[in-house]
């Protein structure tokens, strides 16, 4: 696979007709990078070390096994965050990765949440320079019994960068692990995340918003793997496409055999704003289990037309009206960010003040 | 002397669910043939948990105590032998099943329940009948079996049921809730019917009265947290309907 | 996916599995080299341009792989397929009683003349790889009504239309399988409708594999006219043998400007049954086409009819349930294309996976940026019957216009213990709850086909629920 010629990332757990072309993305080469620059904020509670040795590295991830091979050949240090047990809520964490100076980087974090404690960790994603540039970052975490954490990743990347964001997890009974994403910027973008349900009771709430432009590329791939038993999984995807933009989303959840009284849901929300958009959606359960609930909802286009209506009749144009709802998905997401700085630069960012 | 219908000692009763959670903490109950019982007590006491549980609900596990019904041990046995003996629930929540029609599945039910073949002509009429005594549109007879049916509409399919298959016992559980005045004298004459022509027995799970009105009640029972806490004649409904369970709560 | 084996223990299939001995049938070697296609080719009497087919589908069926998705097909060594069996005495007759005895005692029990006489407007039915019957009632015919067999509809008047119509719409290049039927294809169905004709009760064919160890490839090429109608119903069986049989037909159905076509298949095969059946259809500007499908036997079934919406305001319906049980992989769906503007597809689909089958549905949903104001709507539901089966659902979408509408939902849960306490507190067994739960889910294909057919499909059900209390 990591041949010369291919470079294969989210490919989908269970594959389907080859003609769809979404089965897989293949980058052809990812150039090892070197570490960027990261500035950090980390409150009392939470150590913090650079390491060359991964303790996750068994975890999968949503991207799949080129990124840990790219990781590997930048020998970038990985940033680690670890907590104590029972330590209680901690004060958010925050890591800004600063892409500037090379046409290529590569970082890995770990983030370790142990027993009741609950972290929240919010990285940011930016440029300063607008050079062309490759940017790969892979997150492994680990979260022990009653333990919680909550991951913000906010996107404000200029539209010269090529972004990989790769992360792969684990979560153990009565474990939380919530995960939002805002995608708001960057040129082609590839998220990937694959959450280890293995514990009695464990819980994912992913959410992500996006907003792709241009000609630029969102190519996605996440997958819940239920495990453990009563585990339950919510994939909440919403976003708005302009211009010529082209999104790919893959959404499974992976009910084994064992995790009986297990529920998971898939939602997907997408506003397609202009003529040349390309929307695709592969939206996969799989079920190999019988006391399950899994479910998945979909609904891409345009705005429903007793909602237009509605709105028309209060004095708003239909492009006031997209305007205001595309505005609206992501200020949804942004909204479930639990720290207020970083809410504070999303709306800033939008033009919101 | 009357004879002993339903007898219910000590049962203790906890949901069938790994973090098993006990609700009913030795109740104990007889109910003589053909006599109206009612079962009163605040939300959560587990009135209906008790309904259920009496009628072989797998959802809910027996932990201790048990169930006779003519004399027979049914502590047990599968809801389908015990719906055979002769005991029926009007549930709160009546399911949805779509594919088979509610005139079908009555006349399955009754098949099941004598073992013995009846002509369609006869149960068509008699299904027509007592649809009419419960003022429900003969259309629905042809509809799948409580698919889009009012909440009203569900339950008079449920009374429907009950008139149809002539159990010895009925439990009926909150069959007055969420019906409006008319659909509750629609109701109330149906379980009158059943008194008159069946001649059953019946436990009433309610907190409201107006089902009762015109129903002779034996005897009252109060349930709450799981325990019975008060037991007597009918005064107990008047006494509840005008200071509510306050007091036996308190106790 | 791989370690699914043949070997079927099961429920009382008897009334399908009877079989008559073949040793008077002409069977071509087992096996797939141009001298057996050339050997197809001159037992049929192809004209040439089919023979050049024959041997052009061929050379790509040997270039092609087989699928690297989907459930395996290892079990099935294509050196081993008997690609042509013809039954002895073959003669295509249009009376029963001409047709030979045990042939038609098979027929006889399946229901077909019974059914032919009550409610259909023409039977056609293959045994093995041959018609042994066809018949369309005379005020059908009179209408303009064709209902023949393809060979002989290439000799005929019709044979320019066959010849332009032909593996046009599902092409040799599509899928291995697609080019194998290409090469052997023989027996299956001609239908013509005229422009306005409404034909008021279904046409049907029915299937019969006999021979063991044999392929069936069918071609079914039916064209309905600008403003006409027409209900087809298809039915598929053949007994069980220890080895494997192979299924690769070809369905390519033609709709006209505001014409609709209703295709309802109840697909009963033998569990040793590799069904890798193609089936397709193009709709033109206000056309419609519903397919209506129940899909309950075969060892394992690749089977995703494609609706192509090519003119403006077609529409297409696809009505389905599989019921995947022991030592079946069923893997079902659709595939729309919108191609035109304001088209519409809707997708109702149940599986049921039982005693560790495995059922998965997959489909794709294809707007092109010609398909300005279309609308699709997929609903999905999957039932578990106990926790040994398996069960999937892999929906796509690729949209190129943002003037669309798209939803889709899809469900997987168990068989609701509330409505199984429901129905045994009215006396019912809990065998007898589940099977009429089953039967309730899978009404969405039974509401849809005649009622003789419901009934065949119900009793599949009820067959396959016995003994399903685990």
């Amino acid at each position: 696979m990591n041949d010369n010629t291919h470079f294969i990332v989210n490919r989908i757990p269970s594959l389907t007709w080859n003609w769809l072309h979404m089965n897989e993305t293949d980058l052809k080469e990812v150039p090892a990078g070197k570490p960027s620059a990261v500035s950090q904020d980390i409150p009392e509670g939470i150590s913090v070390r650079e390491s060359t040795e991964s303790a996750l590295s068994d975890l999968k991830t949503g991207m799949g096994a080129n990124i840990d091979q790219l990781v590997k050949a930048s020998k970038t240090p990985i940033h680690v965050l670890e907590t104590e047990s029972n330590a209680g809520r901690l004060q958010n964490a925050h890591l800004d990765f600063d892409y500037a100076g090379s046409n290529a980087y590569t970082d890995a974090v770990e983030i370790s949440v142990e027993e009741n404690t609950e972290l929240t960790v919010v990285i940011n994603f930016r440029s300063k320079d607008k050079e062309e540039a490759t940017a790969a970052l892979q997150t492994r975490y680990h979260v022990a019994p009653y333990g919680k954490l909550t991951l913000v990743q906010i996107n404000y990347l200029p539209d010269s960068i090529d972004f990989l964001n790769d992360i792969g997890g684990q979560v153990e009974d009565h474990g939380d692990f919530r995960l939002i994403q805002l995608i708001l910027g960057g040129k082609n973008n590839y998220y990937g995340s694959f959450t280890e349900l293995s514990g009695y009771k464990s819980n994912l709430a992913t959410d992500i918003g996006y907003i792709v432009t241009g000609r630029h590329k969102l190519d996605m791939n996440y997958v819940a793997n239920h495990n453990g038993r009563k585990s339950n999984c919510d994939i909440n995807a919403s976003g708005v496409l302009r211009d010529s933009a082209d999104k790919l989303f893959r959404g499974t959840i992976d009910f084994h055999r064992g995790c009986g009284g297990s529920t998971g849901t898939e939602m997907e929300n997408v506003l397609l704003m202009d003529e040349n958009v390309i929307n695709r959606t592969i939206p996969v359960i799989l079920c190999d289990e019988e006391d399950v609930e899994g479910n998945h909802g979909a609904s891409i286009g345009k705005l429903d037309e007793n909602l237009m209506f509605y709105l028309q009749s209060r004095g708003l144009t239909e492009e006031e009206i997209y305007e205001m709802m595309a505005q609206a998905r992501i200020d949804a997401v942004a909204a479930k960010i639990p720290d207020d700085e970083a809410k504070e630069e999303v709306r800033e960012f939008l033009g919101e003040e | 002397m009357a004879e002993e219908l339903l007898k219910v000692q000590d049962l203790k009763v906890s949901v069938a669910d790994d973090e098993a959670k006990e609700i009913l903490h030795g109740v104990n109950l007889t109910v003589n043939k053909g006599e109206t019982h009612v079962l009163m007590g605040p939300n959560g006491a587990g009135k209906s948990t008790l309904g259920s549980t009496l009628m072989g609900d797998p959802r809910y596990k027996i932990d201790g105590g048990k169930i006779f019904f003519e004399g027979q041990d049914i502590t047990d046995l599968t809801t389908d032998k015990i719906s055979k003996l002769g005991m029926f629930i009007s549930f709160q929540n009546p399911v949805e099943v779509p594919g088979i029609t509610l005139s079908n599945f009555i006349r399955t039910a009754i098949e099941n329940k004598t073992g013995q073949h009846i002509r369609l002509w006869d149960f068509k009429k008699e299904l027509q009948k007592t649809m009419e005594l419960l003022n429900m549109d003969p259309s629905y007879a042809d509809r799948d079996l409580n698919v889009g049916f009012s909440g009203g509409e569900k339950k008079k399919a449920e009374i429907l049921q009950l008139l149809m298959l002539k159990p010895s016992l009925a439990i009926l559980d909150e069959t007055d809730s969420g019906l409006d005045v008319d659909a509750v004298r629609t109701v109330s004459q149906g379980v009158e019917e059943y008194k008159k022509t069946v001649g059953g027995a019946l436990i009433i799970i309610t907190h409201s009265t107006r089902i009762l009105e015109s129903l002779t009640i034996d005897r009252t029972h109060v349930l709450v947290s799981g325990q019975i806490v008060a037991e007597g004649d009918a005064s107990i409904v008047d006494d509840i309907n005008e200071n509510g369970f306050e007091k036996y709560i308190n106790q | 996916m791989a370690k699914e084996k043949t070997e079927v223990k099961d429920i009382d299939r008897s009334m399908y599995d009877f079989r008559y001995s073949e040793d008077d049938a002409f069977k071509l070697q087992e096996g797939l080299t141009p001298e057996i296609v050339a050997e197809i080719s001159k037992e049929k009497n192809d004209p040439q341009w089919m023979a050049d087919f024959r041997q052009k589908s061929l050379e790509i069926y040997n270039k092609m792989e087989v699928p690297d998705w989907g459930p395996s097909i290892e079990g099935l060594d294509m050196d081993h397929i008997v690609t042509y069996v013809r039954p002895k005495n073959n003669k295509m007759q249009s009376d029963w009683k001409d047709v030979p005895t045990d042939i038609k005692d098979t027929f006889e029990k399946l229901g077909i003349p019974q059914a032919e006489r009550k409610s259909l407007a023409g039977v056609g039915a293959q045994y093995d790889s041959e018609l042994v019957y066809h018949h369309v009632q005379d005020e059908v015919a009179a209408q303009g009504v064709i209902y023949s067999d393809v060979e002989s509809a290439l000799h005929g008047p019709y044979a320019d239309m066959i010849r332009d119509h032909f593996m046009k719409l599902i092409t040799p290049n599509d899928h291995k399988f697609a080019a194998l039927h290409g090469a052997v294809w023989s027996g299956g169905s001609f239908v013509y409708v005229p422009a306005g004709v409404h034909v008021d009760i279904p046409l049907q064919s029915y299937f019969r594999l006999n021979a063991a160890g044999a392929g069936q490839f069918e071609h079914t090429l039916i064209i309905v006219e600008e403003g006409a109608y027409l209900h087809f119903i298809e039915g598929c069986s053949a007994p069980k043998y220890n080895v494997a049989n192979l299924h690769a037909g070809a369905v390519e159905l033609f709709v006209g400007k505001n014409a609709t076509l209703r295709y309802s298949t109840i697909e009963n095969w033998s569990k040793n049954m590799y069904n890798l059946n193609t089936k397709r259809a193009k709709v033109e500007e206000g056309g419609k086409i519903e397919w209506i499908s129940g899909s309950f036997g075969s060892h394992v079934s690749y089977l995703y009819p494609m609706s192509v919406l090519n003119g403006e305001g077609a529409r297409s319906e696809f009505t389905s349930v599989t019921f995947a049980g022991k030592g079946q992989n069923l893997d079902t769906g659709c595939k729309t294309v919108h191609n035109a503007p304001h088209t519409s597809s809707y997708v109702n689909t149940r599986s049921i996976s039982k005693d560790g089958g495995i059922s998965t549905f997959r489909s794709a949903v294809v707007m092109t940026p010609k398909a300005k104001g279309s609308k699709s709507s997929t609903s999905c539901q999957s039932l578990m019957v106990d926790n040994v089966s398996r069960s999937d659902t892999i929906p796509a979408m690729d949209i190129r216009t943002e003037d669309a509408d798209v939803g889709h939902e899809a469900k997987i849960g168990r068989i609701s213990d509330e409505v199984v306490f429901y129905l045994m507190s009215r006396g019912m067994t809990e065998e007898d709850a589940r099977a009429l739960i089953v039967r309730g889910f899978a009404d969405n294909v039974g509401k849809e086909l005649p009622l003789e057919y419901a009934v065949e499909m119900n009793n599949l059900i009820g067959l396959e629920m016995k003994g399903a209390i685990g």
